[in-house]
């Protein structure tokens, strides 16, 4: 592990004590990498926002759902 | 005697214990008597209690004997994945932390099974918090499959798998976040139901990621796993997710076959890493399916399928992170490695990428059902990407690209979880190292009817979910 590395780790042991109450001990414990939820997705996400609609909201998932569903079954929706 | 009647199957038993063929008692005693005799060879059983097993079992006799019948299952005994609280009963979901609790209130699932007449007369093992796809359990037994218990069962429904493959029950209940159902039966040689997201009430069932997790049934056969979806499917006014459309009943169509279905099979995404051993075995059921009358329909998936096995991953862990994190700060040592390493990764997720993992599902899912239910009525693909595992060669634990394993083994799983598709899991054969390999037909929302039927006319043509381990 170099310094770089180190220096890291060390910011990523604080910040998780500071915003998220794991204690440092049990954090140093952990192989995590962040990069690997964030870093990761982000370039994913970052390519599938450039089209999504301005108001699109998690709620219409299921709304979604239920638009797609049979209409023998939809017929009898509240 | 006792072997005959617990290789049975759900519906089988059913029907002799309401025609008194044979009695409750017998039947209980059969699987007593598998549990007792590959229960350790398994490891897929969590607890156990004959002696309340048999007395439920003589209780339903004696109903039966005076006239009455609470339901489609009286009598049969089944046995679940260790998540489904049952008030005053430990329910310690693969876990050190939760090894001694004892939930106060019973799950929608249990409920609506006990008032069909079933028994509850095992707790099945499972993956630590239900977070793993491959089986093992770093801090509780991991199960073996039946077929060659050197192998894994596919997580995180471990127990299930391992327990109705190897004829200890005739049914169990599990759940499926990324491929939790779908995974053991495939390693398993099972049907298995991860049904359209809330279609099955999830109140009082350990949670793992509330906009993802699904409840669903494992079986030997379509049939049993259709008549243990309609006993437990439907709106719960005490989950806030459960859907009130209508359940069909799946029994009603389940002869009709399969001429003039039309079934969609992808061009692209969902073959690209698949071993080329499995894409023969599943590519060969779809000419079972075409003999039997089905057409084909080549569908091109959009690129935003690309980003679903990440974002599901996502959603999992930050939301799995969110329920576990006073045990991440006050008991990190009680985890299993990969559980903790998994968990934690979701302290890290910046909000703005979770809710936008979110905000992105209606709009992925609309272009995903144009693309494939524009033309047609199911989807056909792989599960696994390739052939089952051993438990030696799979022991990933937090070693060192774990995650591109465990990422590269949910391509054609997690995908369905992010839409909330409906997927049945069908065997279709065995790879040269004698372990099941299968395939799933997935569904628009809510037709799980489609795919019973579909997966009943592939099964009357085929032999594989008649076959038994031989242990």
């Amino acid at each position: 592990m170099n310094d770089t590395d180190n220096a890291d780790l060390a910011a990523i042991t604080e910040w998780l004590q500071r915003y998220q109450g794991i204690p440092k001990a049990a954090g140093q414990n952990v192989p995590i990498d962040p990069s690997r939820t964030a870093g990761g997705v982000s370039s994913l996400l970052q390519s599938q926002l450039a089209d999504l609609d301005f108001d699109s909201e998690p709620a219409q998932y299921l709304r979604m759902l239920h638009e797609l569903a049979p209409a023998e079954l939809r017929g009898d929706d509240e | 005697m006792s072997e005959d009647i617990a290789g049975l199957t759900l519906s089988q038993v059913a029907d002799a214990i309401r025609d008194r063929k044979i009695s409750s008692v017998e039947a209980t005693q059969a699987c007593l008597n598998q549990m007792a005799r590959l229960g350790p060879v398994l490891d897929c059983l969590a607890e156990v209690d004959p002696e309340s097993a048999l007395a439920a079992a003589a209780e339903a006799d004696a109903e039966l004997a005076a006239g009455r019948s609470r339901g489609p299952l009286h009598g049969v005994p089944l046995a679940h994945k260790d998540m489904y609280y049952r008030a005053g009963r430990v329910s310690g979901c693969g876990s050190k932390i939760r090894a001694d609790f004892k939930p106060t209130e019973t799950s929608a699932v249990l409920e609506r099974l006990d008032a069909a007449g079933a028994l509850d007369i095992a707790r099945l093992n499972m993956v630590e918090f239900a977070l793993g796809v491959t089986g093992h359990n770093e801090v509780m037994p991991t199960p073996r499959n039946p077929w060659n218990t050197d192998y894994i069962t596919g997580g995180s429904s471990s127990g299930p798998g391992s327990a109705v493959a190897g004829r200890l029950i005739y049914g169990a209940f599990g759940s499926d976040t990324g491929g939790s159902i779908r995974f053991p039966a495939t390693c398993c040689g099972l049907v298995g139901m991860k049904p359209t997201y809330g279609r099955v009430s999830r109140r009082a069932a350990m949670a793992l990621s509330h906009s993802l997790d699904t409840l669903g049934p494992m079986t030997r056969t379509v049939a049993d796993n259709a008549l243990l979806l309609r006993t437990t499917a439907g709106h719960d006014r005490r989950d806030a997710t459960s859907s009130r459309l209508p359940v069909s009943d799946y029994m009603v169509g389940i002869e009709h076959g399969v001429a003039g279905l039309k079934i969609a099979v992808p061009e692209n995404y969902f073959y690209d890493p698949v071993d080329g051993e499995v894409a023969a075995l599943v590519r060969a059921s779809l000419d079972v399916l075409t003999d039997a009358g089905a057409e084909l329909v080549s569908v091109t998936i959009p690129d935003s399928i690309t980003a679903t096995n990440a974002m599901s991953s996502l959603i999992t862990s930050t939301e799995g992170a969110s329920l576990h994190q006073k045990w991440l700060q006050e008991r990190p040592g009680d985890y299993g490695r990969q559980t903790h390493s998994r968990m934690s990764s979701g302290l890290y997720t910046p909000a703005t990428r979770y809710l936008q993992a979110l905000r992105l599902r209606p709009a992925i899912l609309a272009e995903f059902a144009e693309a494939v239910f524009e033309d047609a009525d199911v989807l056909h693909i792989p599960t696994m990407i390739d052939p089952v595992p051993t438990i030696a060669e799979s022991d990933l634990a937090a070693n060192p690209g774990y995650l591109d394993r465990i990422t590269a083994m949910g391509h054609c799983t997690r995908p369905i979880n992010y839409l909330g598709l409906p997927s049945l899991t069908l065997p279709c054969g065995f790879t040269a190292n004698g372990l099941p390999m299968a395939f799933q037909l997935v569904g628009r929302p809510f037709d799980e009817a489609t795919l019973y039927r579909a997966g009943h006319a592939y099964e009357r043509d085929t032999e594989w979910t008649a076959r038994a381990p031989k242990l």
